[in-house]
């Protein structure tokens, strides 16, 4: 049994020399079967999604706060089928805006909390020596490899680029558009089998691997988290993938799937056989892409209860609700779907029964936020760079949510359906929400990953900068949909009589965004330095109590020296009575 | 491999015979019953009735779910519960109207708002569906223009309009 | 390394990694096609007229095929009860109809194919037949899936049983799940489009 009294740099791997020899570059790094190199190229490939969608979004601020304004360097390097003398086509707006969501949600953010995080930590934190299926976890990274590369290429397509209907790619818009649009089905399809494939390997990993003594009561948050999220991947992606082939076979088989009859593209009666339902579209998507929510922010939540557990030094408070609260939460994210399709023409017995399920729906995830605040309750706070982000996660994840409510009803969200405070309350959720998790998550175990400490002044920088540009990005969004300015528009509402009194918050918003840019290069220096510089540290350098910090860090293949056991619980913290103020699951005494 | 476990084989190789038979008797049956050309609705709950039953045989017998684990029966009561949902709820949304049957098997939908003095062309007309006009605001700022596709079609779950019968 | 409970099941919940891996990966099939039948009742439902299946689709041609695929199954499960009693060369013989089945199947289904697209009827033509190849296309892409897995364990794979049968057995117990569920599909797929 590892213990937590390694020397610092002790390493282990002279250990291990015997078993077999050292594979090669490509076998090490490229094609390994280990969850944990699997886990840093999924993590590392989803932050540089991450990063060009944030790039997207720079250039259309640029036309949302400065319309119709030319920049011209950009025009050269982006040519003329995109910015003509510098001035962003609306084609290019729309390629651009359906390009970061798709990005963002499905090549960023969820290959980085669910690909990286849970391949990285979820074997060490339940005390496996890998994932069940290693062959697959490999096959499920190429697969998002594959998707990945499809969906940059469509950009490259000579006519048309990218796809340019939304994330949501709602027919008849998405049927008749360009090619970009089959492009973006194809990737789709390479994703969808991408987490499929990790779905069903975390939940058999969970189930089957976890160490004597690791009962699902004395599962770390994360280790819930990650479970339920699976689930809600397996039994929800299908159906968009059913989708996905329907709108392919629609496109290039010609069939009339979603096309309805009588359908007028232009002035032109279009020449399909009709009888579609672009509703049937809608109904596939959202069955998918509201559990698809709750994916993104799952993992989040997992990480910033094992965060504040270990920076209030006492345990997390409502255990027991927490896990009911996440596995209730998985169960109606299922049965919301349709109030994304509030202003579709449902009659009030449906709308009823979505605008009911949505607001029992809420009633978990205030239960989860309000444990986590009250876990900091009496705690001894260290404001670690980890914690300074789960701190801020949860005032950001709390106007996200509220803000969500009277979308939720369908009266109110007569006004507000797809205005910009629709876009405003996701990205309060996803972007201080979600992403301060997961960046939480990398300042915590990255000692375990590297063997060395993030620079902790640097990430304080990138902390407050982050916090305060989030809220001037997002926040004026809130006001701007209010005032009736739809999304989705190239402009920004500028041609519109009844916005010009709200523009000015497009000018703020993009100034949010540039400068919130601008606080991410002390975490992009951070990353890359600190793997040289940082100060190295022995396996338990949080003094935490989970699993994981058991392993050296690094960990050898096969993670641990010997197999660990759970004693305890995951969260004994200030134990009354004990020496220190911490006891690991995996010390016997 | 034991005596006694050759004789547990053995017991389930006659009851795969015996369910091997069933399946063939079911499906001349359901193929029987469809040429008989029943009206839509008996014809659809004899279909899945049938069909149900022979599933559930290759699933208790051949796929051994008779036997299996609590875990697995959880995980697929867990999908069998959201494919049913997936089944009902879409089509309750596009067809929130009772439906009438007519003679000749033919089924229309009657919105709520136009019950009472049913004519074939009520739904058929565009003004018909007032609840499905908002479908027809584009998605997309700067989509190419689509007509009020839901009014040009028929109302959804309506039988086409009868011609000038009325 | 070793991965534990790949061959032998974990106490507490009687399983291995296996079993519990391909009924997951079953559930998610549950919902693709699943998926695919709500678009079908959907479409049905919404549109001004529908034709019978039997009035376009060719029934006995169908019937057959349906024959075909249950009588596949049986020797798919009889393969696994002959790995069971070690029989390993009864296995082979199981295994090696159970593909030829499948291959029984997909020529059926060429012929049918042939038929519509000599006849004109595409997807293109109308809902009807654009459902009618999408379910049955992506029903068949399956099919050609399990055959594939299955000539490996009938070929190659069957390597494994002289180094390790329990192992090799619970692969051809798995490949055979999948198997029952692609016979399953087309048990609700077959009246659904030809005789409904």
């Amino acid at each position: 049994m590892a213990t937590t009294k390694t020397a610092p740099g002790h390493d282990v791997h002279a250990a291990h020399a015997g078993h077999h020899e050292e594979p090669g570059f490509f076998k090490k790094y490229v094609f390994s079967t280990d969850h944990k190199v699997i886990g840093i190229q999924y993590a590392v490939t989803g932050l540089l999604f991450l990063l060009f969608g944030f790039s997207l979004m720079m250039l259309m601020r640029w036309q949302l706060a400065y319309p119709g304004q030319a920049v011209g360097w950009l025009g050269k390097l982006l040519g003329d089928n995109r910015m003509p003398g510098g001035v962003m086509l609306p084609e290019f707006y729309n390629e651009l805006g359906a390009m970061h969501g798709t990005i963002m949600v499905f090549l960023g953010v969820v290959p980085l909390a669910v690909g990286g995080f849970g391949n990285f930590v979820l074997p060490l934190q339940i005390g496996a020596p890998d994932m069940a299926f290693p062959k697959i976890n490999m096959m499920s990274y190429q697969c998002y490899f594959l998707g990945g590369v499809t969906m940059l290429g469509s950009f490259f397509i000579p006519a048309g680029g990218a796809a340019q209907s939304g994330w949501t790619s709602y027919p008849p818009l998405a049927n008749i558009a360009g090619s970009g649009q089959t492009w973006w089905l194809i990737g789709m399809i390479f994703l969808i089998t991408s987490s499929l494939l990790g779905s069903i390997n975390f939940i058999v990993t969970t189930i089957q691997l976890r160490a004597p003594g690791l009962t699902f009561m004395r599962f770390p948050i994360f280790v819930w988290a990650q479970f339920v999220t699976s689930f809600l991947l397996l039994l929800a992606f299908p159906p968009l993938e059913a989708a996905g082939v329907l709108q392919l076979m629609d496109r290039v088989g010609g069939s009339s799937f979603f096309m309805p009859s009588g359908l007028v593209v232009s002035g032109q009666v279009a020449a399909n056989a009709g009888g579609g339902n672009p509703l049937l579209w809608q109904h596939l998507f959202w069955f998918l892409a509201h559990p698809e929510v709750y994916v993104l922010i799952l993992p989040g939540m997992g990480i910033v209860a094992e965060v504040i557990a270990n920076n209030t030094r006492k345990p997390l408070w409502g255990y027991r609700s927490m896990v009911y609260a996440l596995g209730f939460l998985g169960f109606m994210s299922f049965i919301v779907w349709a109030h994304h399709m509030f202003m579709t023409g449902m009659g009030t017995v449906m709308s009823t029964f979505f605008q009911t399920t949505t607001m029992i729906i809420s009633i978990p995830s205030v239960v989860i936020l309000t444990a986590l605040i009250l876990s900091l309750w009496g705690g001894s706070i260290r404001f670690t760079t980890p914690m300074l982000f789960a701190l801020g996660f949860l005032p950001m994840f709390g106007i996200g949510g509220l803000t969500g409510l009277p979308l939720g009803l369908s009266v109110t969200d007569i006004p507000l359906h797809d205005t910009y405070y629709v876009i405003g309350h996701f990205h309060y959720v996803v972007a201080p929400g979600t992403l301060f998790a997961l960046m939480a998550g990398i300042y915590y175990w990255y000692p375990k990953a590297t063997g060395r400490m993030m620079n902790d002044f640097l990430g304080k920088l990138h902390f407050w900068g982050s916090f305060v540009f989030m809220n001037v990005l997002f926040m004026p969004m809130f006001f701007l949909g209010l005032a009736g300015v739809s999304r989705r528009l190239y402009d920004g509402g500028a041609s519109y009589q009844f916005a010009q009194p709200a523009l000015h918050y497009n000018v703020i918003s993009s100034w949010g965004a540039w400068m919130l840019a601008v606080a991410q290069i002390p975490f992009i220096i951070n990353f890359f330095m600190s793997l040289k510089t940082g100060r190295k540290v022995g396996p338990n350098p949080w003094d935490a109590t989970t699993l994981e910090w058991a392993a050296p860090s690094p960990p050898p293949h096969g993670n641990f020296e010997h197999p660990p056991e759970a004693y305890r619980g995951p969260y004994e913290y200030s134990v009354p009575g004990h020496g220190s103020d911490f006891q690991p699951q995996f010390e016997r005494a | 491999m034991s005596a006694s476990h050759d004789v547990d084989i053995d017991k389930h190789v006659r009851v795969y015979i015996t369910v091997f038979v069933s399946l063939m008797a079911l499906t001349i049956f359901t193929v029987w019953v469809g040429y008989r050309n029943l009206p839509i609705g008996q014809a659809v709950t004899v279909a899945l009735l049938i069909a149900s039953i022979k599933g559930g045989l290759v699933a208790s017998y051949f796929m051994h779910l008779i036997s299996e684990r609590k875990l697995i029966y959880a995980v697929l009561v867990s999908t069998v519960a959201l494919f049913a949902v997936l089944m009902l709820v879409p089509m309750l949304t596009v067809n929130d109207g009772t439906m009438v049957e007519h003679p000749g098997g033919v089924v229309h939908t009657v919105l709520p708002g136009h019950e009472g003095g049913h004519e074939g062309g009520a739904e058929g007309t565009p003004e018909a569906a007032p609840e499905t006009a908002p479908a027809a605001a584009p998605e997309s700022g700067a989509a190419p223009e689509s007509a009020p596709a839901p009014a040009a079609e028929p109302a959804p779950g309506g039988a086409q309009p009868e011609p000038a019968h009325n | 390394m070793e991965i534990p409970y790949t061959v032998e099941t974990r106490e507490d919940t009687g399983l291995n990694n296996g079993k519990i891996g391909i009924w997951l990966f079953l559930a998610s099939e549950v919902m693709l096609f699943g998926a695919l039948f709500a678009s079908y009742i959907l479409l049905r439902v919404g549109a001004s007229e529908w034709p019978r299946g039997h009035t376009i689709l060719n029934v006995p041609l169908a019937t057959f095929n349906t024959v075909v695929l249950i009588t596949s199954s049986v020797t798919m499960v009889m393969a696994w009860a002959s790995l069971m009693r070690r029989k390993f060369g009864v296995f082979r013989v199981y295994q090696a109809l159970t593909v030829l089945l499948g291959g029984v199947f997909l020529v059926v289904k060429y012929f049918e194919y042939s038929a519509k697209f000599h006849h004109g009827l595409l997807p293109h033509t109308s809902n009807f037949i654009a459902i009618y190849f999408t379910l049955t296309g992506l029903h068949m892409i399956h099919v050609i899936g399990g055959m594939a897995v299955n000539a490996y364990l009938w070929g190659p794979g069957a390597k494994l049983y002289k180094t390790n049968p329990e192992w090799f057995t619970n692969r051809v117990e798995n490949a055979g799940l999948f198997w029952h569920f692609v016979d399953l599909v087309w048990i609700f797929l077959f009246p659904t489009l030809y005789l409904l």
